[in-house]
């Protein structure tokens, strides 16, 4: 059965995350040649909606919905209706009216994009809803981790810095497990949930066994998420948490969703080290974003309203 | 408490004997007359009494007719340096404890400057060290100039020798806050105490199923949380009005 939208990492299991994968690699083949041009959405329309700021996510949606020769437009709550106090219910039937075959949205309430996908026949990717999830990042992260590993079963996967407030740590820990990898997340005890384990991710708040891991992950401190003070200070959080070469093995791969507060969760000469594959995160976002439109857009009768469909088919 | 987060323990701990004085210590259940050896500075044998022998070089203290007790320890005791030396400072506080039997006291941090930064705690105990009569510990703040909206650097603190965290006499502004604090201490190993219920309800919760919270990164609400804030613990009739206007 076709995916009808991509919202969580939850509604995957891992032979549709291994589909898109698969589907990604050969994605990967044509941006390597001069001319990156599929004509497999000629025709569709697909929106971006985002109502936070993003500099990743929402270029290589718009990059992957192109190459597969899509018709993309941006919308962006400034300059919009939504400053004259539109609602998302209504800025999405609207735009819903123009008939895009799909849906991208970013917002910052959790469980924005499941009500999104409620009131429109389109295909809906959430590009990040809240602190809830964030899933084409995941799946780009499991992708990056798959061409240097090979498969994560048994591999071990520290994530670090603030879980609390990180919808790409929900994502990864659920994403990461469903591919067999062991997640562990570490962080100050006030930036890890109460009750994380449920994922299936076990907690540290020392990185003292840093040292197990075959991939670290750090995340940034997510300041404008952060309504009060969850730490003293940022310097003894980098005391603590900083992900640095004192810190590091040579062995060690180091991820980072972007955007990278250098000197903060990670030292800078570890960013600019060829164990990070930042970039190389960066470089799958495209693919697999081409992925999961084609995955949900690809022999998808266009724009049928099915009000009753499950969320999930 | 670890004995190496006191500070101003020069002496060399005495060698004694104690003969026929009346032994009291409630945790250990001894309450009768007894010969008490003591060497090193420690307790080394209770004894019946006229049974202990003298070790070679021990004083000897007539203890008959007289109560002997365990050291006293005082957790909360406010030496008032740095700020308010013209009411009391190390030197002073630290006397008039060993005159009152106290072995070892605890500073709070409600000086001026607050006690909330590593430097300082340093500097205190390295003052402790030169003017203390006794073994001193301090417990610097849980929160920025006591003001409760910042926690302190409480992992440095600890490596300093900090021996818990207290906003002392000044309730932490809210329950979030104490319970952050709480958490926090994780990396540190630290206690925090605090001697005044929390002022504020626990906050907004949006929702309560457990599974959906953890994995949504909404808030919620927390059993702990609604149990601190029962209006029937002890409060001033101004919160427990509070406490009925916002309770959900």
């Amino acid at each position: 059965m076709p995916m009808r939208h991509l919202l969580s990492i939850d509604d995957l299991d891992r032979g549709a995350i291994e589909r898109i994968l698969a589907r990604a690699a050969s994605f990967a083949e044509v941006s390597g040649r001069e001319i990156k041009k599929l004509p497999t959405l000629r025709g569709r329309r697909v929106l971006n909606l985002f109502y936070e700021n993003s500099t990743r996510t929402r270029s290589s949606f718009e990059i992957a919905a192109k190459t597969l020769s899509a018709d993309v437009t941006n919308f962006s709550p400034s300059g919009s209706s939504v400053a004259k106090g539109e609602s998302l219910k209504d800025t999405v039937q609207t735009l819903s009216a123009y008939d895009p075959a799909a849906i991208v949205v970013r917002h910052p309430h959790a469980g924005a994009a499941a009500m999104v996908s409620r009131w429109t026949p389109a295909a809906v990717v959430n590009a990040g809803d809240g602190k809830h999830e964030h899933p084409t990042q995941a799946l780009l992260d499991v992708y990056t981790l798959h061409r240097r590993l090979g498969a994560l079963d048994g591999k071990r996967v520290w994530i670090v810095g603030d879980i609390a407030h990180s919808r790409v740590a929900r994502s990864d820990i659920l994403a990461f497990t469903k591919m067999g990898a062991h997640v562990t997340v570490c962080g100050p005890p006030t930036l890890i949930p109460l009750g994380i384990e449920a994922l299936g991710a076990t907690v540290r708040y020392t990185l003292d066994d840093l040292r197990e891991a075959d991939v670290v992950y750090a995340l940034r401190m997510q300041n404008e998420r952060m309504t009060d003070a969850y730490i003293p200070s940022l310097r003894e959080y980098v005391a603590h948490y900083q992900i640095n070469g004192r810190r590091l093995g040579p062995r060690q791969i180091v991820m980072h969703p972007g955007p990278v507060n250098r000197g903060v969760e990670i030292a800078g000469e570890v960013v600019d080290s060829p164990q990070a594959v930042i970039t190389a995160q960066v470089e799958a976002g495209v693919v697999v974003r081409m992925a999961v439109l084609y995955e949900l857009l690809a022999g998808a009768r266009s724009g049928a309203p099915e009000p009753t469909a499950p969320v999930l088919a | 408490m670890a004995a190496a987060m006191l500070t101003g323990m020069r002496a060399p701990g005495a060698d004694l004997v104690i003969r026929g004085a009346h032994v009291l210590d409630p945790h250990t259940k001894i309450d009768g007359v007894h010969d008490v050896v003591v060497r090193g500075g420690e307790i080394a044998a209770v004894a019946a009494p006229g049974s202990a022998e003298t070790p070679p070089g021990a004083e000897e203290v007539a203890g008959e007719g007289r109560r002997l007790f365990p050291g006293f320890v005082d957790p909360h005791v406010h030496l008032r340096t740095p700020g308010h030396e013209h009411k009391e400072h190390i030197e002073t506080g630290t006397r008039s404890a060993a005159a009152g039997g106290y072995c070892a006291v605890v500073a709070m941090p409600n000086t001026d400057p607050v006690l909330d930064s590593a430097p300082l705690l340093s500097a205190l105990r390295d003052a402790a060290e030169r003017d203390a009569r006794v073994p001193v510990g301090f417990m610097p703040a849980i929160t920025r100039g006591l003001q409760g909206t910042e926690l302190t650097e409480m992992a440095e603190l600890r490596e300093q020798g900090a021996v818990g965290f207290t906003d002392d006499g000044k309730p932490v502004v809210s329950a979030g806050m104490l319970r952050r604090a709480m958490r926090y201490q994780k990396l540190c190993g630290g206690v925090s105490r605090s001697t005044r219920r929390t002022r504020r309800s626990p906050g907004a919760a949006s929702c309560t199923r457990a599974r959906w919270r953890r994995g949504s990164g909404w808030p919620g609400s927390r059993r702990s949380a609604r149990r601190s804030w029962s209006p029937a613990t002890r409060c001033s009739p101004a919160t427990r009005r509070r406490a009925r206007t916002s309770s959900t």
